[in-house]
């Protein structure tokens, strides 16, 4: 369980602030949705709890110390590289049988002798995402994950998350409704900086029939709140 | 601690990934000089073939060591032109630092005169040769504009291959891949990060030493390669090597391969280690610690540019075996440059670069002919 209160972030002193006043508890065993526009702070606020960003003010704790999986929305993997020495670096220890058997579920055995400069960048985002499943983290920070994966690698990562999910908390920065339909158990959605709704993901589609009606009844309601 | 041990490896890996395409480019460059030495002084070995009854025992001619720099490279052209022509009445003999001209009749003087050694502009000369007065001639090698331009061809040469590498080893990779927000984000902390720079960056300050020591080892050779050899010597002797014996294909390869030490290679370590790895390493530490690294590859064309147009400044104190650095200059400003990652406005600009660079040494090659052809 991670704990996360008052964060505030801005980047420069005289910069508006990106994150402001951010509190919720992230569980264990949940896959949490983060999401809102773009430029609203999803992955700064990711940034911020892998420790690449230090908060302006506030905190995140957690019962012990933990470690993160990052994995940001544009990544790459350096071109020296074979994909098996990436994955050996991203984890820092040699690859294990099991290891080598997500690499399998991720189709990328054939590809482990090849370097990145030969691979498409589908192909690139799954060697990434691999590393990132591969990591034995306490927790999955996934900043749109699923970029430029076709359909049939798009299902082995729903699956594999699913996995995933049953001991550690994983949050996912996505625009796609159906990832969050089909993976989420939280969303949190941050409007221009400010938690626009943190709760279960029932919660949040409780008494709509679609996601976008859920989505845009929120809207309305946070615009309604604010002109207030 | 075993992270930050993981990270250097890696870091070592990519940097020794990276230097491989200069290490290929300079293999390269090695393994085909020899070739090209053999073909380049096939002409020789029809001269040496005659028989020394074939050769015209007229009086000897020296040409006073103190001649004016112009003089003495003009009898530098002359001594190659009549290697090449087993015809020709005047016989060149290269003897330690004297270079001796020994001609048959008076058709010898007018040749000589056609080649411009009997002119107005050199009238000591004139006379000297008309009353066979007999001096010595101090190869102009021993100055330093022919000694810098003897460098600048492998400094050109290198600075396609080494300052690219290095600047990529700099700026690119290190940025974009190991620097990586995933890898510190997740499995290195930005403390493990730089710890692993700092080792890498002390393993390459050792090899850093250790290329000083080879600087000074072989600014010493050249220096002494200078002040003691002639290229001509060198040639020479290749070719009485070729007439005097039976040599098998892999006596030419060795043979030509000391030649090629001799005349090229000690001045591109030269080269190397002085000018290009430091210029290199300068612009791109610039750039690493610019805001945004990317921009150097806008600039490094100019650069590139002007680096190798100083060979072409140097233009007139250049011998005729200059032409065989031509397609090697070609080849090693296009191979580094032949990368698809680049963006196409980047590569463009490069591709431009690299044919200007092209134009300027044809025209060169072709005025070298021209001359040699006169």
């Amino acid at each position: 369980m991670i704990d996360i209160k008052s964060l505030s972030f801005r980047y420069t002193k005289k910069s508006p602030p990106v994150l402001n006043d951010i509190s919720c508890t992230i569980p264990a065993n949940s896959v949490i949705g983060v999401l809102g526009a773009n430029g609203s702070g999803k992955t700064t606020f990711l940034k911020l709890l892998c420790r690449l960003l230090h908060p302006t003010s506030g905190a995140i704790s957690s019962a012990h110390s933990i470690t993160y999986s990052y994995l940001p929305s544009a990544g790459s993997i350096s071109p020296q590289l074979t994909v098996k020495e990436f994955l050996t670096l991203r984890n820092a220890r040699k690859l294990s049988q099991a290891d080598l058997l997500t690499v399998e579920e991720f189709k990328l055995s054939d590809l482990l002798s090849k370097k990145a400069t030969t691979l498409s960048f589908g192909q690139q985002q799954r060697v990434r995402l691999c590393a990132s499943m591969l990591s034995q983290a306490d927790a999955y920070l996934l900043d749109e994950p699923t970029t430029g994966l076709d359909i049939e690698q798009n299902m082995i990562f729903k699956s594999l998350i699913r996995n995933f999910a049953t001991n550690k908390p994983i949050l996912l920065a996505t625009h796609n409704p159906a990832e969050i339909l089909t993976l989420c158990t939280h969303l949190l959605v941050i409007n221009t900086g400010a938690i626009g709704y943190y709760g279960t993901l029932d919660g949040f589609m409780d008494g709509f029939q679609s996601f976008d009606d859920a989505w845009f009844s929120h809207a309305s309601l946070e615009n309604t709140a604010s002109n207030a | 601690m075993h992270k930050i041990l993981f990270l250097s490896f890696y870091d070592l890996l990519i940097l020794a990934r990276t230097h491989l395409i200069a290490i290929k480019i300079i293999a390269l460059v090695i393994c085909l000089f020899p070739l090209l030495g053999y073909l380049g002084n096939h002409a020789q070995k029809t001269i040496s073939d005659t028989s020394p009854s074939d050769q015209p025992h007229g009086p000897t001619v020296s040409f006073d060591a103190h001649c004016a720099d112009a003089t003495a490279t003009m009898i530098t052209e002359h001594y190659d032109f009549s290697l090449k022509d087993h015809n020709s009445e005047i016989v060149a003999k290269c003897q330690g630092n004297n270079i001796t001209l020994t001609y048959r009749n008076d058709t010898a003087l007018k040749y000589l005169a056609k080649k411009g050694f009997l002119t107005a502009d050199h009238p000591d000369l004139s006379v000297r040769v008309n009353k066979q007065v007999d001096a010595t001639l101090t190869p102009s090698n021993t100055s330093l504009v022919n000694m810098l331009s003897r460098a600048y061809f492998p400094f050109a040469l290198l600075v396609f291959s080494i300052s690219i590498s290095a600047t990529r080893l700099l700026v690119y990779e290190d940025r974009i891949s190991l620097r990586s927000d995933e890898l510190i984000g997740s499995t290195y902390s930005p403390q493990a990060y730089f710890i692993s720079k700092a080792i890498t960056t002390a393993i390459y300050a050792l090899l850093a030493v250790f290329a000083l020591a080879l600087l000074a080892i072989s600014l010493a050779s050249y220096l002494i390669y200078v002040a003691y050899y002639d290229s001509a010597l060198v040639r020479e002797s290749f070719s009485v090597f070729l007439a005097s014996s039976s040599p098998t294909f892999f006596d030419i390869y060795a043979q030509a391969l000391s030649l090629v030490i001799f005349t090229y290679f000690i001045p591109l370590l030269f080269s190397i280690f002085c000018i290009s790895i430091p210029v290199s390493i300068l612009l791109a530490s610039y750039f690493y610690f610019s805001p945004a690294p990317e921009r150097f590859f806008f600039y490094r064309p100019f650069v590139i540019f002007l680096l190798c147009a100083i060979p072409l400044i140097s233009l007139g104190v250049q011998h005729p075996e200059d032409i065989a650095f031509i397609p090697f200059l070609n080849l090693s400003l296009l191979l580094p440059h032949l990368d698809t990652a680049l963006a196409p406005r980047i590569y463009f600009s490069n591709m431009l670069f690299i044919c200007i660079f092209i134009i300027l040494y044809v025209l060169y090659a072709a005025h070298r002919i021209k001359q040699l052809q006169k």
